[in-house]
C-alpha cells in the first residue's frame, strides 16, 4: 500500500532549533510546492516538487536570512481543448524558508530536473585556529 | 426535509463523478494528480509527477482504462537513510558508509504508485502517445474512429 510520508520525521522532533525553519506558505491565489528537507553530510537539501514549470520559469533568491522560491507554471490549459475534469490546481508556486546563520550564504546551489528542484545549503565549517599566548 | 434531498443530490452527483476514477480523494490521496481534457479529437490527460523522468513511469491501456505506474526515486537513490537513533550528520564507526543524510522533512510523495483510471469515452490505444516534461506526464489519447462524431449532409427530397 501507498503511504504518505508523515511531516516530521523522529530525527527533526529531536532536534531542539531548527537550521532551517519554513518561514512562509503562499497566500491563496498561489500554490505552496510541497518540499522535502535533508540534512546531506555538511549540507542541508530542500527538494521542491514544481511540476510543469520550466527552469527558466524558475526563481531563487535569498534576502538576508531568507530562501525564496518562485515557478511560474506554464499555461495548463491545452491549446483547442476544453477542461474536463481536473483534481490538480493549477497556478504559480512559493515558498520561503527562514535559514540560521549556520549556512554559508555564498556557498548556496541549485540545481533542476524532472520538475524538481534542489537548492543546496551548505553550513559553514566550524571555525578553529591556535592562539597565541603573548608576554 | 429539503437539506436531506440536496445532500442526497449531491452524494449522487458525487458518485457519478467517481463513477470511472478509482479511489476518490480525502483519505490516502490518490498519487498522481490528474486532469482530463477534452475536444473533437480524443482525450488528453495529464498527471503531476515531479520528480519522475520517462524511463521511471509506465502506462498500459486495456479495455479504455488507463494505468499510470512507476516509482518516484528517492533522495540519492544509490545512498541509504541513516537509522533514526543516529545523529544527523554524526561520525559513526569506521565501517560506515562514506556518504549518509537523513530526512528531516517529507511532504512529497516517495516511492512505487499505480493508479487505475477508467475512461470516459472510448479511445484508440495503438494512437495513444505519451510524453513527460518537467514533472508532468501528458498522455494523448485519440478517440476511436466509430466514436468521432460525423458530420452528416443533408439533401434535398
Amino acid at each position: 500500500m501507498i503511504q504518505k510520508t508523515l511531516n516530521k520525521t523522529p530525527e527533526a522532533k529531536k532536534q531542539e532549533k531548527s537550521t532551517i525553519q519554513n518561514e512562509s506558505y503562499a497566500p491563496r491565489h498561489e500554490l505552496s510546492p510541497d518540499v522535502d528537507l535533508y540534512l546531506d553530510n555538511n549540507s542541508y537539501v530542500l527538494e521542491f516538487a514544481l511540476p510543469g514549470v520550466d527552469e527558466k520559469s524558475i526563481d531563487v533568491s535569498v534576502e538576508k536570512n531568507i530562501l525564496t522560491v518562485k515557478g511560474v507554471t506554464q499555461s495548463s490549459l491545452p491549446e483547442g481543448y476544453e477542461l474536463y475534469y481536473s483534481e490538480n490546481a493549477s497556478g504559480d508556486y512559493k515558498r520561503s524558508f527562514r535559514f540560521d546563520e549556520q549556512i554559508s550564504i555564498d556557498e548556496i546551489s541549485a540545481s533542476h530536473k524532472n520538475g524538481l528542484l534542489r537548492v543546496t545549503l551548505p553550513l559553514k565549517a566550524p571555525v578553529s585556529r591556535k592562539i597565541e599566548v603573548g608576554s | 426535509m429539503i437539506f436531506k434531498e440536496l445532500l442526497q443530490d449531491m452524494d449522487r452527483a458525487q458518485r457519478e463523478m467517481f463513477r470511472w476514477m478509482d479511489a476518490p480523494l480525502g483519505q490516502g490521496a490518490a498519487f498522481p494528480l490528474i486532469s482530463i481534457y477534452r475536444n473533437e479529437e480524443g482525450l488528453l490527460l495529464q498527471a503531476d509527477v515531479p520528480g519522475v523522468g520517462p524511463e521511471q513511469v509506465d502506462i498500459s491501456i486495456a479495455n479504455d482504462v488507463v494505468t499510470i505506474s512507476g516509482k518516484v526515486p528517492g533522495y540519492g537513490a544509490e545512498k541509504e537513510v541513516k537509522d533514526s537513533d543516529q545523529s544527523a550528520g554524526g561520525e559513526g564507526d569506521a565501517n560506515a558508509p562514506e556518504s549518509s543524510f537523513s530526512a528531516l522533512r517529507r511532504e512529497r510523495f516517495s516511492g512505487e504508485f499505480s493508479r487505475t483510471i477508467e475512461l470516459p469515452v472510448e479511445v484508440d490505444s495503438a494512437k495513444a502517445q505519451a510524453k513527460v516534461k518537467d514533472g508532468v506526464l501528458e498522455l494523448i489519447l485519440p478517440l476511436r474512429e466509430e466514436r468521432k462524431p460525423r458530420k452528416v449532409s443533408v439533401t434535398g427530397a
